[in-house]
């Protein structure tokens, strides 16, 4: 039995109007991977997810997820998006947050199921925060926040975890700390994160997809001597920048 | 004071507004809190004046051709319907141009019902009851379809709590869930549209604006989810309901805009509170 990628774009091309998006996009995610997307601010990082979720359609090339269209795999996928498009203000309890990712095209009205509850509950004790399921959202701080989305994202039981800009603008510490649960979350989902900072990948990152209209792949090394460990207190890998395909090369 | 009291324990017309406020309050809390939360009080306001253009229709056919079971309610019905669900699908369709058709269709309704009650021979005060309210005019009859209006939007707007509610808090995200957030979105609309004409029968159309977003925005300083909102902002919307009435009525001051004015003082009491609570937390 041959596997099926669990995301595969072949020569994708969007764009907005005439502005051209992404040109030319092929990239395979197979089960297991944990993809970190990087590239300039409008290159291109959110579009490409929006395409994998099928909020956004193609001009040209094809889309699968686990091999079919993306809305019908959209009840395999959990998804965070970037943090500013959430209105934080908006008088809602953590756990209710959570709830939410139960929601999907099955249940047009109605209440919760105590399945629902059980999955929700169980969402955010996996990201460390059962403790504040009653708290208003608002009080939480920007980590907390982060994890209660992303907690949502896990309320849909998905097997893969999308992720925009799970590390923007958090300090070193909580940024560790998300990356410390996506490594436990890795262990049994596909992973693919966006991020606008290109400069340092973290060590589970096996895969750096860089975007920028169009798409580089690289894989991911260890980096064998002391000195950029010591720097940054702990093993890093670095990206080869490889040439892309056509030979020229791009800004990372 | 007494004299308010007075009145409503002896005359039929002031139970009638009592037991409109009441009514309102309830349709008012749900959905303002949707409104507000969602942000889409300037929407709201344009489905409130449009609501002129089939008011003054309504007036008109029934003075003019004799249609004497049309009331002006019904045509503020059919209006603010027929506005919602064209602000709702060029919104969805062209979001660019969203402010500028609110704001055509907010104009446009009320141009068109001038006309129309410019057209109608009879007293032009009705122009003035339609614009700040009448509530003590409401008939045992309004008091039906509004009874009947305020069931149907709080049944609706129960039923699909959840479903709205993720909706307004993250829109994008419902889409990845494959929920019919555009369904949603009318149907809040068409829910807003059918609020606004119940609370106009209170308030008059152009103070609507006013009565489904204060005591919202009040009550949300001090709660912390979407359903103690509701059910706050509706207490609060009834006790300024009733407060309107009774402080209107002896010395002869419009209900409709005596109610905004304790609307207006309520909000500012919650704002100012909330601010000089100390060691609060953000």
């Amino acid at each position: 039995m041959s596997q099926v990628p669990v995301i595969a774009l072949e020569h994708v091309s969007f764009s907005f109007g005439a502005a051209p998006v992404l040109e030319d996009v092929t990239l395979t995610v197979e089960a297991g991977d944990f993809l970190w997307v990087v590239g300039p601010n409008g290159g291109g990082k959110t579009t490409l997810v929006r395409l994998i979720l099928g909020l956004l359609q193609p001009d040209s090339g094809r889309i699968r997820v686990f091999g079919q269209r993306p809305k019908q795999a959209l009840g395999r996928i959990g998804y965070m998006p970037q943090s500013a498009e959430i209105d934080a203000r908006f008088p809602v309890s953590a756990g209710d947050v959570v709830l939410m990712g139960r929601l999907g095209s099955g249940r047009v009205f109605g209440a919760y199921s105590r399945q629902d509850k059980e999955a929700a509950a169980k969402a955010l004790g996996a990201v460390g925060l059962s403790d504040v399921r009653d708290r208003h959202f608002a009080e939480l701080s920007g980590g907390q926040q982060r994890r209660v989305l992303i907690a949502r994202a896990l309320a849909c039981e998905p097997e893969i975890l999308i992720l925009d800009e799970p590390l923007a603008n958090l300090d070193v510490v909580v940024e560790k700390e998300i990356q410390e649960l996506l490594r436990r979350l890795r262990e049994n989902l596909t992973i693919l994160m966006v991020s606008h900072d290109p400069a340092l990948v973290s060590q589970d990152v096996q895969t750096v997809v860089c975007v920028n209209r169009r798409v580089a792949i690289h894989p991911t090394f260890e980096v064998e001597g002391a000195l950029l460990g010591d720097l940054y207190r702990g093993t890093v890998r670095v990206v080869r920048h490889d040439r892309t395909a056509d030979g020229e090369s791009h800004d990372g | 004071m007494a004299e308010f009291f007075h009145a409503v324990a002896h005359h039929a017309f002031m139970q009638y507004a009592l037991m409109t406020g009441l009514l309102a309050s309830v349709a008012c809390g749900v959905v303002g809190t949707y409104v507000v939360t969602r942000r889409i009080s300037y929407i709201a306001g344009g489905i409130a004046h449009s609501v002129l253009g089939g008011m003054g229709l309504a007036y008109y056919l029934r003075v003019v051709h004799g249609w004497s079971w049309l009331k002006p309610l019904y045509g503020a019905l059919a209006a603010a319907m027929v506005a919602a669900v064209v602000i709702g699908v060029v919104s969805l369709r062209a979001k660019e141009r969203e402010d500028t058709v609110i704001g055509a269709v907010w104009a446009i309704g009320m141009a068109l019902g001038i006309i129309f009650i410019y057209q109608t021979p009879g007293y032009t005060e009705d122009l003035m009851s339609y614009l700040f309210g009448n509530i003590l005019m409401v008939t045992s009859g309004d008091l039906w379809l509004i009874g009947a209006l305020d069931v149907l939007v709080l049944a609706v707007g129960l039923l699909f709590y959840n479903q709205i509610a993720a909706v307004c808090f993250d829109e994008v995200f419902a889409r990845t869930r494959g929920m019919k957030v555009d369904f949603y979105y009318l149907l809040l609309l068409c829910l807003t549209a059918l609020t606004v004409v119940i609370l106009a029968t209170v308030v008059g159309i152009v103070l609507v604006i006013a009565l489904l977003t204060l005591p919202v925005a009040a009550a949300g300083m001090v709660t912390k989810s979407l359903r103690k909102n509701m059910i706050l902002a509706t207490l609060l919307t009834a006790i300024i309901v009733i407060a309107g009435l009774a402080v209107s009525y002896a010395p002869d001051l419009p209900a409709g805009a005596t109610t905004i004015v304790v609307a207006g003082i309520t909000y500012l009491v919650f704002f100012l509170g909330s601010r000089w609570r100390p060691n609060r937390r953000r």
